[in-house]
């Protein structure tokens, strides 16, 4: 007996064995990762070193531009997948740094070596004096000019060239943008973002000598001199003199088409638009030409640019470091880094920039030798920033630019920026710097947590039964062996349920009490985080955000079910047909219904939107895009799914009410609403119950929906922002695992809160001595 | 209430089931007619496209891993089936009909855990599987799913319903646990075991949370997660291939329930009319 199903568990046993998978073996593999649309210059490198090296595998993935940090990030906080080398741009390397997931390189490669790239790149990579990546290209945003549109410009204004400083560069914009009869602008002069702080900071702001942070990233500086008047300077464009603004779709979808169409006339970015334009706007060959230098800084002030662009690191915890080091050996070889040059863009080693290559006449540009201009114009450039939590800053500075670009908000310039100033500091207040914690070998510090859930799970079994035990009494150890096979059966599934459904709980109450970046150590700081949690306001929005969710969706969904379920009650023949209709959305990956819905609610093709313009709506809303209606875009789409399922229970229910009581109450003489009242509605509760229930947990715990249907975002401004989606984004975004989990246990607060306050009061409802539900 | 309900009640009940028929329908409608439109057509309001071409199917083909996708969530779910099925059947039984000590303490902790909602457990499950090491493997999906409260609370109130009479003589026939277990209770037990396992089925197939937070390498992702994943280059339009996915990812589960119906609904309902 008792053999039997012991075997049968070391059968299983060994099959779990057998099927777990293989890792690779670390020291053969090179583990790359590069950004996509590189895949087919980076390939046919990593396929060469593989044959210089044989014996050396390289795998290279390519990552979505947006992902990066995240991917290495969740990686390296999942100790697994982690690359040995990457390559990609400056933006998210911050945040990666101040983590403690890179490398110090300083050891690795030898003067000789580094001294070949440009001082600007080298100095963008250091931190606190110490090398941190590799510079691989240079990346500074030059001006591109259609020359049909600005030449004449020029001439009218009297300018003998392009200008270099922001006072001529706002004359050239305002003679160059054009309004029609109506008053709608039919051409603006260039493409800035009102929200999109990325570029500001990087043309704008560091150019003027502005930075984020001071240099020891103590203090917030963007609110101070040359940061605050590049910030009115870049409002003005927009808002002002409405020269400038954002590409929103307008002629086509691709915003080639904007430039194409001379919708934009000008356009700031790196010198790798070049072949974009050519490939993709042939017939305007000779329309257009570059300046290399940057028109934004105001008169008298030099006309700078920053200095960016794709770097190599190696991530701490690399698997293979010494492969890592062999391989950006070979990267950046004179030939591998001219030919880079040449069809790419340029690399930070000037060495490798041939003159034949610079100074070649490019006839798209009208004979203007673009890339010798891009050379010379290296020279005046500043070093880029990495500041901790960039993606944060961004964020924030985000907002300001919006609120102070969109003339309803309610806020001048100044305020927006003095409040981003300040949102910007609490950010830094909350967060734990992880500071000079890269270590030279990689292995990070972790506590053995699965060994301790092992053992919790044990103990905590072992103790149940004990404490059963000790309620038994008699005999007990007589009765343990006589019930030694129903500890065999229990055994499996409850060893499973005390490890990933007790211990995980009781570890996220310790976790809470701690502060935690998952990737360094952990530190334990008592209710810190409570006490946080008690001023953070964005949490309090989750909250509430989560409640008029929740409401809405259960009695929309719950009233729509009953509904339909009595509908279907009727005699109607085809019942089956109407229940696969009523339940194809349960039984769809939301995914799936995610994307249809974003297409549903398209602001201009989606149906729903047609459907109101055919009813006569005439500014239907923007469903998704909106901060206020995307709330309700959301509801839409998870009431649609879940209407079907209720109303299969309550068909049930329905079902099983006994004929004899509507008889009864039809010989009282009740009529069908008077029958529905006083029979239907009681005999539901049950179902009623469960359904309500079901729902609320469901509607609480909503977080896929949220994530797709605004792609990672939780709606413009975070407008659909439950508190399930700022637990995820604190834990797996900002990467503040303790933070996250001190807002999991809030929730489960609130839960239980309102979970015993509506039991309570139910209760008393239902209590005896009341005839009729309330 | 069926036999004399007016008239105008049975045209108002037509009249919402047509209207919700069709509500339910359309999105459906709209992916299929989406996956067959050209590139050209796309972003555009008609329902249907004027020229029905593969082409969306044929760059999800050409652009996306389908192939091994598929191959993840089949593994994937049928393993989470067997285990779920196979751990559940035998802590339902033990816990519905045999006497240990302990057992009412051990349900008790299980029904007070099924109240703390599911956020609670998400970060410290991603860090013990990335310490087991069980990232990006199937583990990470099939074992935390495996031994849920809802599951066993089903099916150890089914089995509370098997008579004991059928055991008993049994055993007194001379029959051991382990037949008792095979031959006995888990045939009586289908109904239940039936709905358990097509819930779990609905539940790991269209599961999109799970692969997303323990997943980041793409040889391993399931069909939801990967058709979330989908990304073009720069230019494209990626409407089309996310309906062509979407239709193949919905395509087995509807076959599923055509075929089982009736243990569908057996199984939602099992929960809530038993209670």
């Amino acid at each position: 007996m008792l053999s039997r199903i012991a075997t049968f568990y070391l059968l299983v046993l060994a099959l779990c064995i057998l099927l777990t998978p293989c890792r690779a073996k670390a020291d053969g593999e090179v583990v790359f990762w590069s950004q996509t649309g590189m895949e087919d210059v980076f390939s046919l490198y990593c396929r060469r070193f593989e044959k210089l090296h044989p014996g050396l595998r390289v795998r290279d993935e390519y990552i979505p531009w947006g992902q990066f940090d995240y991917k290495l990030l969740t990686a390296m906080a999942a100790r697994s997948g982690v690359p040995d080398v990457v390559m990609a741009d400056r933006y998210w390397v911050g945040r990666i740094l101040h983590a403690g997931g890179i490398r110090y390189l300083d050891n690795d490669f030898d003067e000789q070596f580094l001294s070949r790239f440009l001082p600007v790149c080298r100095k963008t990579f250091t931190f606190k004096g110490k090398l941190f990546a590799i510079p691989f290209e240079t990346d500074y945003s030059v001006m591109f000019y259609r020359r049909d549109i600005v030449e004449p410009a020029l001439t009218k204004l009297g300018m003998a060239q392009f200008p270099d400083n922001y006072e001529d560069f706002v004359a050239l914009c305002r003679e160059v943008s054009v309004r029609d009869e109506s008053g709608e602008t039919t051409r603006y002069a260039m493409e800035l973002a009102e929200d999109s702080s990325e570029s500001f900071v990087y043309h704008w702001v560091l150019p003027a000598g502005g930075r984020l942070m001071s240099e020891d990233y103590s203090k917030i500086t963007f609110g101070e001199s040359p940061a605050r008047e590049a910030f009115h300077r870049y409002v003005a464009m927009i808002r002002d003199y409405k020269v400038a603004c954002q590409f929103r779709g307008q002629r086509g979808n691709n915003d080639i088409e904007a430039y194409r169409e001379g919708f934009f006339a000008m356009r700031h970015d790196g010198i790798w638009w070049a072949n974009d334009l050519r490939i993709t706007a042939p017939g305007l060959s000779g329309r257009w030409a570059i300046f290399n230098r940057n028109p934004f800084n105001p008169k008298g002030k030099p006309s700078l640019n920053s200095m960016g662009g794709f770097c190599t690191v190696i991530p701490s915890m690399a698997p293979n470091p010494q492969g890592a080091k062999a391989f950006i050996k070979y990267f950046f070889s004179e030939s591998l880094l001219r030919h880079y040059t040449c069809s790419v863009n340029f690399t930070s080693d000037p060495a490798s920039w041939p003159d034949l290559f610079l100074d070649r006449p490019i006839s798209y540009f009208g004979g203007q030798t673009i890339y010798r201009a891009y050379a010379d114009g290296a020279e005046y450039t500043t070093p880029s920033e990495f500041c901790p939590r960039m993606e944060g800053l961004f964020e924030i500075l985000g907002r300001a630019l919006s609120r102070s670009c969109n003339p309803d908000s309610g806020y001048t310039p100044d305020q927006a920026l003095d409040k981003a100033v300040k949102e910007a500091e609490e950010m830094m207040r909350r967060d734990e710097r992880a500071g000079d914690q890269a270590t030279e070998t990689g292995r990070m510090p972790g506590y053995g947590w699965n060994y301790i859930a092992g053992v919790f799970a044990f103990l905590g079994f072992a103790a149940i039964c004990v404490w059963g035990l000790a309620r038994a009494g008699i005999a007990p150890a007589q009765r343990v062996w006589r019930a030694r096979i129903s500890y065999l059966y229990v055994a499996p599934f409850y060893i499973i349920f005390l490890v990933f459904g007790v211990f995980t709980h009781v570890f996220s109450a310790y976790l809470s009490l701690c502060d935690w970046n998952g990737i360094s150590g952990m530190r334990f700081i008592g209710l810190g985080n409570y006490r946080e949690l008690l001023s953070d306001t964005e949490f309090a929005t989750s909250i509430i955000t989560t409640l008029k969710y929740t409401v809405v969706f259960v009695s929309a969904s719950t009233s729509t079910g009953l509904l339909l379920a009595v509908a279907l009650n009727q005699k109607i023949p085809a019942r089956g047909f109407f229940r696969l209709f009523f339940y194809l959305p349960s039984l769809t990956t939301i995914v799936a219904i995610v994307f249809v819905f974003q297409q549903l609610y398209n602001p201009d093709f989606g149906t729903i939107n047609q459907f109101l313009r055919w009813i006569g709506v005439r500014n239907p809303p923007e469903w998704l895009q909106d901060r206020d209606t995307v709330l309700w875009a959301v509801l839409g789409m998870t009431v649609w799914a879940s209407v079907g399922w209720s109303s299969i229970f309550y068909l049930a229910g329905l079902q099983s009410i006994p004929e004899t009581l509507y008889e009864a109450a039809y010989v009282d003489g009740a009529n069908f609403w008077q029958r529905f009242r006083y029979v239907t509605v009681p005999m539901l509760t049950p179902i009623t119950l469960f359904v309500v229930t079901t729902s609320s947990l469901g509607a609480f715990n909503v977080f896929s929906e949220i994530w797709l249907v605004t792609g990672g975002t939780g709606g413009p401004e975070q407008a659909a922002q439950t508190a399930y989606f700022y637990l995820y984004r604190q834990g797996f975004v900002h990467l503040r695992m303790g933070y996250a989990s001190s807002v999991s246990f809030a929730m489960f607060f609130i839960t239980l809160g309102l979970t015993l306050y509506l039991t309570v009061r139910t209760i008393r409802q239902y209590s005896p001595g009341k005839r009729r539900p309330g | 209430m069926k036999k004399d309900t007016p008239l105008p009640f049975r045209g108002l009940a037509w009249t919402l089931l047509l209207a919700g028929a069709f509500t339910m329908l359309y999105p459906y409608l709209w992916m299929v007619g989406a996956s067959l439109k050209p590139m050209s057509e796309l972003n555009t309001p008609n329902l249907l496209p004027k020229n029905i071409v593969m082409e969306q199917y044929g760059k999800l083909w050409a652009m996306v891993p389908i192939a091994t996708y598929f191959k993840n969530s089949v593994i994937v779910t049928l393993s989470t089936v067997a285990v779920k099925l196979i751990l559940c059947s035998l802590a339902g039984y033990a816990f519905a009909k045999h006497r240990f000590p302990g057992r009412d303490g051990l349900f008790l902790v299980l029904l007070v855990t099924m109240m703390i909602p599911a956020g609670v457990s998400i970060i410290p499950n991603f860090i013990i599987m990335s310490r087991l090491g069980w990232t990006n493997t199937y583990w990470a999906l099939i074992v935390p799913n495996a031994a849920d409260a809802f599951s066993i609370f089903l099916a150890r109130q089914y089995m509370l319903g098997i008579p004991d009479d059928i055991l008993e003589a049994a055993r007194i026939d001379g029959a051991s646990e382990t037949y008792v277990f095979w031959r006995i209770v888990l045939p009586l037990a289908t109904p239940v075991l039936g709905a358990l396992g097509i819930i779990t089925f609905l539940g790991a197939w269209n599961d999109f949370f799970g692969p997303f937070i323990y997943f980041n390498e793409e040889s391993v992702f399931t069909l939801p997660v990967g058709l979330a994943k989908i990304s073009v280059p720069r230019g494209d339009l990626v409407q089309g291939i996310q309906m062509a996915g979407s239709f193949l990812i919905t395509l087995p589960v509807v076959g599923v329930f055509l075929l089982l119906q009736r243990y569908f609904v057996a199984g939602m309902t099992a929960g809530a009319l038993k209670e």
